[in-house]
């Protein structure tokens, strides 16, 4: 099977930041920077910037490119007994999409309750009322027919993105990037001209440097920058190995990361601008608005709309423009995601596009069903605080074990410094090797102990023990898909993975 | 806003977008040449 190709690099770049620039830039990034010490957490963001997410970002687009081949393909051409690494990458992919679908479901919904702004005054009992949400994740109850909805219409969108690959997804980006950024400057400027703006942007940049003496701060800081560089997915594998092997990936990564993190900044002045003017006008304190997630997103913001001046025409219109924001970054994100997973399944087994679009997406909409009843919000929680988190972060630790030490850091750096415009130094080998991995472990260590000292959101342990029962379903299901028989039964030695590095197209 | 927060968001910003203007202009300088 040819392998597809990107119309244009720009097509790549703005694929792979839509990927990367996804709902956590605008309700994870701004909460994060504010609680751990506002204007000094960028300090250990940038950090973290240079030393975590742009190496491994760099050593992902070098495996995919390099080998020319999915996240597992390319582990099985490391060595066999890698490939599950990529499996339990793109799995955890899938199972995200399944419930990310649902929020961008949501998200449908509430564009339409923007139109006459809907939520009113109470948002947060519009919200509830809205998921008609049940007591606990013990309570799923039945399936709420608006989210269902768009649930399905977030599946036909990914869909007609994806049915054409490389060719309809650089038709979509090129739209569905650029948009959310434009739309966050206008939002920001909006929020800048409120009065009382000022103090919510006080509290998001003023630098409490004390919060830097705590190890909170920079794990959080690392933990940002993994999280919303879509690495450990097997994104940025797929996504490079759409290129031809001269491809530039240095400058790439540069861009992609920046590009992400700029995004990310946007979003804070737009969020934290407007939770000013709505702490004055309710004669509050900032931190007595602030809020992050899903919170933020539908019940936070939405309530700030309901504050702002020039009616309900006025409102309506910022309402679209908000969601409409979180639509268009949420589905470069979903799609990217699919496409982790399509050109695994593709690789391994030579299934059609059409074919696997197919069957995933009827499968997505079923199990997305599941996150669509009344308790489905729990489980959301639930799925996104495991798989999202601890998969990922066992995924990037493999990651760069394998990439670092196996395939060689330094046969990375010489490979990408051949084929980009600006090269790096030899600082890239001992960050892939040594401090990144010590870092992430360092992160799963922190976070699990803390699981077992406090558990997540207070659910009962059966809830908790599902979660973590689907991360290790994902881990065996993984090493399944490892077992079973390629149907291009190629052999892949050492000696190839060298020479698919090294040479030229 | 005090000085220290005009400072970061300004400071921030000037990187952030400082950067990926600069690597962008690397990038179109290259297919320019092509």
């Amino acid at each position: 099977m040819k392998r597809q190709r990107w119309g244009t690099r720009f097509a790549f770049v703005l694929a792979a930041i839509g990927s990367a620039a996804g709902l956590g830039n605008a309700w994870r990034f701004p909460y994060k920077a504010y609680e751990n010490g506002g204007g000094a957490f960028f300090i250990p963001y940038f950090i973290a910037l240079f030393i975590v997410g742009i190496p491994l970002l760099i050593a992902e687009f070098a495996i995919g490119q390099g080998f020319q081949s999915s996240a597992p393909k390319s582990m099985a051409k490391i060595s066999k007994k890698f490939e599950f690494a990529g499996w339990w990458a793109v799995l955890s992919a899938a199972i995200i999409t399944f419930y990310y679908s649902v929020i961008m479901g949501w998200i449908f919904n509430y564009l339409l309750f923007s139109l006459n702004v809907s939520w009113g005054n109470n948002t947060g009992d519009f919200f509830v009322s809205f998921l008609n949400r049940s007591s606990g994740p013990e309570n799923v109850g039945g399936i709420v027919l608006p989210i269902a909805i768009g649930l399905a219409l977030s599946w036909l969108w990914v869909y007609f993105i994806l049915r054409k690959g490389t060719s309809s997804v650089g038709k979509t980006v090129a739209w569905t990037v650029p948009l959310p950024t434009i739309l966050l400057v206008i939002l920001g400027i909006r929020g800048m001209t409120l009065e009382g703006s000022a103090s919510g942007l006080e509290y998001l940049f003023s630098p409490n440097f004390s919060q830097l003496t705590s190890a909170t701060t920079w794990v959080e800081a690392v933990g940002q920058i993994f999280f919303s560089l879509s690495l450990g997915f097997g994104i940025m594998i797929a996504y490079g190995s759409y290129n031809t092997k001269k491809s530039d990936i240095n400058n790439n990564s540069m861009i992609v990361a920046f590009g992400n993190s700029a995004t990310s900044f946007l979003a804070a002045i737009a969020v934290f601008s407007i939770l000013g003017y709505m702490a004055n006008i309710q004669g509050v304190q900032v931190p007595d608005v602030v809020n992050g997630g899903i919170g933020l997103a539908f019940i936070t913001y939405p309530q700030a709309i309901s504050l702002l001046p020039g009616g309900v025409i006025v409102q309506a219109i910022f309402g679209l423009l908000f969601f409409v924001m979180l639509l268009t970054l949420g589905i470069d994100s979903v799609f990217s995601l699919v496409e982790a997973v399509e050109s695994a399944f593709s690789d391994k087994f030579l299934i059609t596009k059409k074919k696997f679009l197919i069957t995933f997406i009827t499968i997505g909409f079923l199990l997305g069903l599941f996150f669509s009843t009344q308790g489905g919000i729990f489980w959301l929680d639930i799925f996104d605080h495991f798989v999202g988190t601890y998969s990922l972060l066992v995924v990037g630790i493999l990651e760069t074990i394998i990439f670092g030490w196996y395939v060689g850091a330094d046969n990375i750096r010489e490979y990408v410094n051949s084929v980009s415009e600006i090269k790096i130094g030899k600082w890239f080998e001992y960050a892939l090797k040594y401090v990144i991995p010590i870092l992430l472990i360092f992160v799963f260590v922190r976070g699990a102990i803390e699981e077992f000292k406090t558990p997540y959101e207070g659910y009962e342990p059966w809830a908790l023990i599902t979660g973590v029962s689907i991360v290790l379903l994902s881990f065996v299901v993984g090493i399944v898909f490892t077992i079973l028989k390629p149907k291009d039964k190629k052999d892949y030695t050492k000696k190839e993975l060298l020479t698919n590095l090294e040479s030229e197209e | 806003m005090s000085l220290g927060a005009w400072i970061v968001m300004i400071g921030s910003g000037v990187i952030l977008f400082g950067g990926l203007f600069y690597f962008l202009g690397i990038a179109f300088k290259k297919s320019n040449k092509k």
